[in-house]
Formats: C-alpha cells, sequence, structure tokens
C-alpha cells in the first residue's frame, strides 16, 4: 500500500506532522508494527537501528605514561527505547552514513580516557577493567547521541616504546633460558643416551662376535670332526680289515704250524719213535741177544764144562756108555738133520696140517730117539778119542755146527 | 501494539545478570529481558557486584541507566 509504512525490524519509523506524539516528542516514533501516513500531511522517515561499527586509531597514554598506538573497534547501535531512538533521530537522521565516522572521532577521546585509567598489564589482561573503563568512561556521552556501545575490541597495541617488549623479556629470557636449559638437559639426556646405547651396543657387539666366534669354533669344531669322522671311521674299518686280517694270518699261521705238526712234526716223531723204538729193540734185541749168547754160551761153557768134568768124572770113574751116549745125544741132531733131508727129497703129501707134519717130525725124532736109543748099548768109544774138555776135541764127521748169530768160537764169551 | 506500551516500559523490578562487574563507584553493566530480547544496560550499585550475579533493578535514572540490587537468595 502506498501509504501504509511498515518499518523494518531493524528500523524505526519517525513520522513527523503527526498530531498523536511518543511523550513530550515532536515526532511519533513507531517500530515493530505498521502505520498510515497521511500525504502531505505527514512525513515519515527512517532511522536505522542495526549494528554499526567504528574503527578507531589512536595514540594513547597509559596510566603509566607508556605511549601505545591503539587501534580498536567500537560496535554500537541506536538504542532501542524512545528516549535512544529520540536523541539519535535528532542528532544523526540526515547523517546516518556518516555516523560511524561521528561516533567513531567521539569515541577515540573516550577511548584515550580509557586507555588513560588502565595500566598495560590491565589492556593485556583484564578484560573486566578494560569493559568497565569503557562503561565509565563512554556511557554517558553515549547515552546523550542515543548510542549503546555493544562492544569495544581493541584490536592492536603498537608499543612504540617498546614497554611491552621489556615486560615481556624477562619472561622471554626465562622461558628461552628454560628452553635452552631443557634443550641442552635433552641434548644432554640424548648424549648419554646414544653414548650408553653405543656402548650398549659395543657390548652386544661383542657379545655377538664372541658368541659368533664361539659358534664359529663350535662349528668348525664340528666340521673337523665331521671331516675326521671319514679318515677315523676309514682308519677304524681299516683297522678292524687289519685286525682280522691278523687274526686270519694268525689262524692261518697256527693252521700252518698245526699242518706242519700234523704232516711233519707228527709223522717225524713217529718216524724218531719208530726208529727209536726199533733202535731200542734191536738195542734190546741185540743185548737179549747177546745176553741169551753169553747166556747160552756161558750155559753151554758151563754145560760142556760140566759134561767135560763129567766126562773128566766119568773117564776117571770108567763110565765110558756115559760118553758114548754123550757122542750120540752130541750127534742127534745131526741125525735128525739128515732124516729130514732124506725127507726133503720125497714126494710127501702131508695131511692134517701142521699136525700132520709134527707128527711126521716127532715121528722121525721118536724113531731117530729109538734109533738112538737102540744104539745106545752098542756104542762103544775108545777112551783116547775122548774129546778134550775144553769141547775143541775133534768133533765126529758128520756133526754140523749149529748157526749161532754172531759165533765165533763161542766158548767162554760170556 | 499500542506506543504506549514501548513508551511507558520501565525496567524497575526486572531480574538481570551483570555482565560487566559494578565497581562502588562506577557502572557495570546488566543484561536485562526488555521488550522480547535482552539489552545492555549500565548499572550502578551501592556495593561491588561481581560478574555473573544476579541482580534485580530498583530503580533507573535514564533511560539506558539502572540502579541494581543484588538478588536475596
Amino acid at each position: 500500500m502506498l501509504f501504509w509504512h511498515v518499518p523494518a525490524p531493524n528500523e524505526a519509523l519517525l513520522i513527523s506532522g503527526s498530531k498523536r506524539r511518543t511523550g513530550d516528542a515532536q515526532f511519533r516514533i513507531v517500530t515493530g508494527h505498521g502505520c498510515w501516513v497521511m500525504p502531505v500531511k505527514q512525513k515519515a522517515s527512517v532511522l536505522s537501528l542495526s549494528l554499526r561499527e567504528a574503527e578507531i586509531s589512536e595514540d594513547c597514554v597509559t596510566q603509566q605514561g607508556i605511549r601505545l598506538g591503539v587501534r580498536a573497534v567500537a560496535v554500537f547501535k541506536v538504542g532501542d527505547d524512545q528516549t535512544s531512538i529520540a536523541n539519535a533521530a535528532r542528532r544523526f537522521l540526515s547523517e546516518q552514513a556518516t555516523m560511524e565516522e561521528l561516533v567513531g572521532r567521539i569515541f577515540a577521546g573516550h577511548l584515550r580516557s580509557i586507555v588513560g585509567g588502565l595500566t598495560v598489564e590491565q589492556i593485556i589482561r583484564e578484560r573486566d577493567r578494560v569493559a568497565q573503563e569503557v562503561k565509565d568512561g563512554s556511557h554517558s556521552e553515549m547515552e546523550k547521541l542515543g548510542i549503546v556501545v555493544d562492544a569495544l575490541q581493541i584490536q592492536e597495541i603498537a608499543d612504540t616504546s617498546g614497554y611491552i617488549t621489556n615486560l615481556a623479556a624477562p619472561h622471554a629470557a626465562a622461558v628461552a633460558s628454560t628452553a635452552r636449559i631443557a634443550q641442552a638437559k635433552a641434548d644432554q639426556e640424548a648424549t648419554e643416551r646414544e653414548q650408553q646405547a653405543a656402548a650398549l651396543k659395543a657390548e652386544y657387539e661383542r657379545d655377538t662376535a664372541i658368541k659368533r666366534a664361539g659358534f664359529l669354533a663350535e662349528t668348525e669344531q664340528s666340521n673337523a670332526r665331521a671331516a675326521q669322522a671319514g679318515p677315523l671311521s676309514q682308519a677304524r674299518a681299516s683297522q678292524e680289515v687289519i685286525e682280522e686280517q691278523t687274526a686270519l694270518a694268525e689262524r692261518q699261521a697256527s693252521l700252518a704250524a698245526q699242518r706242519l705238526e700234523a704232516e711233519v712234526r707228527r709223522p717225524a716223531d713217529a718216524e724218531a719213535y719208530r726208529l727209536r723204538t726199533l733202535a731200542e729193540a734191536q738195542r734190546d734185541q741185540v743185548r737179549y741177544e747177546a745176553d741169551a749168547r753169553a747166556y747160552t754160551e756161558r750155559t753151554v761153557a758151563q754145560a760142556r764144562a760140566d759134561a767135560n768134568t763129567a766126562l773128566a768124572g766119568s773117564l776117571r770113574d770108567g763110565n765110558q756108555e756115559l760118553i758114548a751116549a754123550n757122542r750120540t745125544i752130541e750127534n742127534l741132531p745131526a741125525l735128525a738133520e739128515s732124516a729130514a733131508e732124506g725127507l726133503s727129497g720125497t714126494q710127501l703129501t702131508v695131511l692134517n696140517g701142521t699136525d700132520g707134519i709134527n707128527e711126521i717130525v716127532s715121528g722121525i725124532i721118536g724113531q731117530g730117539l729109538a734109533i738112538l736109543n737102540g744104539l745106545k748099548p752098542a756104542t762103544a768109544t775108545p777112551a783116547a778119542t775122548s774129546p778134550p774138555a775144553d769141547g775143541t776135541g775133534p768133533l765126529p764127521r758128520k756133526v754140523t755146527r749149529l748157526k749161532q748169530d754172531g759165533a765165533g768160537s763161542g766158548a767162554g764169551s760170556s | 501494539m499500542s506506543a504506549t506500551d514501548e513508551t511507558d516500559f520501565s525496567p524497575i523490578g526486572v531480574i538481570g545478570r551483570v555482565t560487566v562487574s559494578i565497581p562502588a563507584d562506577g557502572p557495570g553493566e546488566v543484561l536485562l529481558p526488555v521488550r522480547g530480547g535482552t539489552e545492555a544496560f549500565a548499572a550502578w550499585s551501592h556495593e561491588p557486584i561481581a560478574r555473573h550475579t544476579q541482580v534485580i533493578v530498583v530503580d533507573h535514572t535514564s533511560a539506558r541507566s539502572v540502579i541494581v540490587a543484588p538478588l536475596p537468595a
């Protein structure tokens, strides 16, 4: 609608020429709702109630007399109440565009007083004190203008005298020294740790080297042992072989010895024994034969002697018959031999084996003996022909000498 | 709706909160619920009042200035 004016929430509608007035104001203030504005008769203007800001840059001196270049931002608005709107409208309605500048200039003086009531430390640290000072320094002044200061923000403090730097210096130095000390300590510790680590590393390396050497030695030992094992076992095997061969050789030697014993010595021994036995037997035989011969001869000699003695006795006694018998007996073997010679020429079949022969022989001998007995009385020998006592007298013609081994003249050989 | 509401608005009896501590000799600031929002008023008091303390407005000296007292617990 053309004559129906509605202010925005951040605007105040100022209607002049209206009969209805707010309090004793010369104009009507409308906020939050619309109203009719009569053309020609009434005039409506709009005052913005929105937030504005003013930048202030000012050289200020603090409570301690220190010069600071302060750059601040003041955030303000026209107050929402009737009084403030009226005051502001009266002052700024036609200069709304330059309102920030105007307010900023006004506020710069206030900023000086605000900063002048504070120390640097308070400005830096105590927001509450700063706000109090802002209130204290600017509230009544701003209220005259119908302005409410929402905030004063100090954006920058230029430290022209170096006060803040100096203020910070001890702390900075302390902090720096602390930092350096910490750094040094850390370096020291790091170095210590590094050295310790290096020492430990060296120690471990040494241990490792020792262990490695030990293992290497063990390995070498094992290798050597393994390398030796072959030759050693070979040597052992060859030793065993040699032992076996030795045993075999011994066995062979013993076998040879046994064989020698069996084949050579025993037979030799046997032969020797045989020979010895034979020799002994021969010797014994010879001895016995000699003994027998000696005995025989002795006996013969004895018999001869006895015979001669008897002969001598009989000769002395005149025992002629006995002498003749004696001669016959002496000749008996010859007789028997001649009988045997007679038999040998005959074709005689002998039955009944050896017994037959014996019978014949005994018969012959019996006959001979019978003949001998028959002859006995007929024998008469002259005494002149008696054999000498030593048995070397003349023997009958047909007496064959009995062969005697090794017989010479057997008499007196005992 | 009517302009008298706005004109005759009085913050007396309103309970607010101190946003800038009130010293004994100077103004602090209180935030009061006014006209559906909250507005900051310069506040004086007979005794220093710390920040964030609940206060009650006992008087107002101008459009944007009030006298407050600590809210009895």
